[in-house]
């Protein structure tokens, strides 16, 4: 961006888009900027309907961290999107690269299968699943949210979308050179599938991390309760109170998402555009 | 030799395969025929379920006035949520895809929006929306000299407006990410070309823009439809149902049948009630915009 001399005309252009810009985000950005402005509130600015906080304390994020054991709960949310999302990874391009390179029994099914369930919406498997879960006794016990979760449908269709690019050829020279299909998988197929990889990682991430819905219905206790559902019940048992508080939470739980946003937007746009090769 | 080469690969695929196939046999097929089955039950979870044939059914569409309210609250935030997201959605994406200095800040922010969280979000909106105290109303009713009181949620004319808002603010930008992707794809020298040739805007976006986001932006048509019955999140933070059943959604309505009433049976059958009416739907909507 060097221009030898300021272009008037684009600089009136640039000025008026980014006034533009403004206006049409300040009702997304209304949410976004008053978890940050009212996390630093205090209790009478919050409730007085403040536009901003009149000094940066740190006192709603310290108390809800360590006195209402919301660092516990962030705890928790961190160890399961971590496992969920390295399972995802592992298993969908395992299952990818089956679907793509191997014919076996059962293939086609399979893959429609795949993007069947990718369509149907979660809610429609809640109440089946729910039951499930608590036949196996799973309830409240951190593998009825990894369980269900180990493979995500958008995950395989993303890499075996993928793996299409990849030559039949560097896949045989593997095989000539000796290397067992394990091996194959690990040394060729996994290195050479990092772009997809870490836009299904930043997907899974996002949406794991969000789960609010399926965790509230299996993880009720304490001891493994994720950060959404921990602030929900927090809300729910102290209605109309300690809203610098919740906001502080909501704060906590949100700088994840800003953080790999602001480095990795442009992974999540290439993630999403993809799914735009299905047909409806 | 050469056989027994090509068994190995077929093996060796169902072997990696395997864990795919464990998965949507136990975690999709299983639960969806399992559903298929309650619906013709009675299970309140403390006895095992007793076939009831079609007694679910026709209890929902000849006596279940809840039913019928969360058909009409359903109908109503799905079309106000549809309608906002057919349309906006392809107008902002059209407006990011301009170049100009700090767009890029922009999309992020537009991103951070679409990603934020249910609960997150609606923590802040109970805040914002506040009928007297919230920033939302300071600016843009009271400091406008309006003197009545906007109850957002909590009155039965404004909850579903409130409610249609509120997720419209966290949906627009989430399919537009997508829209965005897609007009990001379009390579520059089609525009240039159609300029050259003398196109009007409007020609430009009717032959350049929308035959190559087509396909994307069917695709944002029907999930934006399917999940506009799928928002049970949402209306479970912010008003659960009320005030009297004005915002008690079909999804809503399927969570209380089986978690609060213990209803397992009704709630599978309220569930295939949800998933036919939205593929019904589906399919006309493909139909009509596929022309």
């Amino acid at each position: 961006m060097c221009r030898k001399k300021i272009d008037k005309r684009g600089l009136a252009r640039d000025l008026s888009f980014n006034v533009a810009s403004w206006v049409i985000l300040l009702i997304f950005v209304l949410p976004i900027y008053y978890i940050i402005a009212g996390a630093f509130m205090t209790r009478e600015e919050v409730y007085s309907g403040a536009l901003f906080p009149k000094s940066l304390n740190l006192n709603n994020i310290g108390i809800a961290l360590f006195d209402f054991n919301m660092l516990h709960f962030l705890g928790n949310s961190i160890i399961f999107t971590v496992i969920i999302v390295v399972l995802n990874l592992f298993f969908c391009a395992l299952a990818g690269y089956a679907l793509i390179k191997f014919d076996f029994p059962g293939r086609n099914i399979l893959y429609v299968l795949t993007l069947v369930a990718m369509v149907v919406p979660p809610l429609v498997m809640i109440v089946p699943l729910y039951l499930e879960v608590r036949q196996f006794g799973w309830i409240n016990t951190p593998l009825a949210l990894i369980i269900p979760a180990f493979v995500s449908p958008f995950g395989v269709f993303l890499m075996r979308q993928y793996l299409s690019q990849v030559p039949d050829s560097y896949i045989d020279a593997a095989r000539t050179a000796g290397y067992n299909e394990f091996e194959i998988f690990l040394k060729i197929i996994i290195p050479l599938s990092k772009p997809a990889m870490a836009a299904l990682a930043l997907y899974r991430f996002l949406f794991v991390w969000n789960d609010f819905f399926w965790p509230l219905l299996v993880l009720t206790g304490d001891t493994w309760m994720t950060l959404p559902v921990a602030l929900q019940k927090f809300d729910a048992q102290y209605e109309l109170s300690f809203y610098e508080l919740k906001l502080a939470t909501s704060l906590i739980g949100i700088i994840p998402i800003i953080i790999l946003l602001i480095f990795a937007s442009r992974i999540l746009l290439r993630a999403m555009s993809r799914v735009g090769g299905i047909k409806g | 030799m050469k056989l027994q080469k090509a068994v190995k690969k077929q093996v060796i695929g169902l072997l990696f395969a395997s864990p795919a196939i464990v998965y949507i046999a136990v975690f999709f097929l299983y639960p969806f025929l399992l559903t298929v089955y309650l619906s013709f039950t009675e299970y309140p979870l403390i006895a095992p379920p007793k076939f009831v044939g079609l007694d679910n059914f026709v209890t929902i569409f000849t006596r279940d006035a809840t039913f019928g309210d969360s058909i009409y609250a359903t109908v109503i935030y799905s079309v106000g949520f549809c309608l906002g997201i057919w349309i906006l959605t392809p107008a902002l994406s059209l407006f990011f895809n301009n170049k100009f200095k700090g767009r890029s800040f922009y999309v992020v922010i537009f991103m951070i929006a679409a990603m934020l969280g249910v609960v997150p979000s609606a923590m802040a909106w109970k805040v914002v929306l506040h009928p007297s105290l919230g920033i939302f109303n300071k600016l843009f009713f009271y400091s406008w000299g309006y003197t009545g009181q906007v109850d957002w949620f909590s009155s039965v004319n404004m909850a579903m407006p409130g409610m249609i808002m509120v997720t419209l603010a966290s949906g627009i930008p989430f399919y537009s990410i997508y829209l965005i992707g897609a007009l990001g794809g379009i390579p520059n020298h089609y525009y240039e070309v159609a300029k050259i040739g003398g196109a009007s805007l409007f020609q430009r976006l009717r032959y350049v823009v929308l035959p190559s986001i087509k396909p994307i932006y069917l695709f944002v048509i029907v999930t934006s439809l399917i999940s506009s019955f799928q928002m049970v999140s949402w209306f479970f933070l912010l008003t659960n149902g009320g005030p009297v059943n004005a915002t008690r959604v079909l999804s809503l309505y399927i969570y209380n049948s089986a978690f609060y009433y213990y209803k397992f049976g009704y709630a599978a059958a309220l569930t295939l009630v949800l998933l036919a009416i939205s593929s019904i739907l589906c399919y006309f909507a493909l139909k009509v915009m596929s022309k």
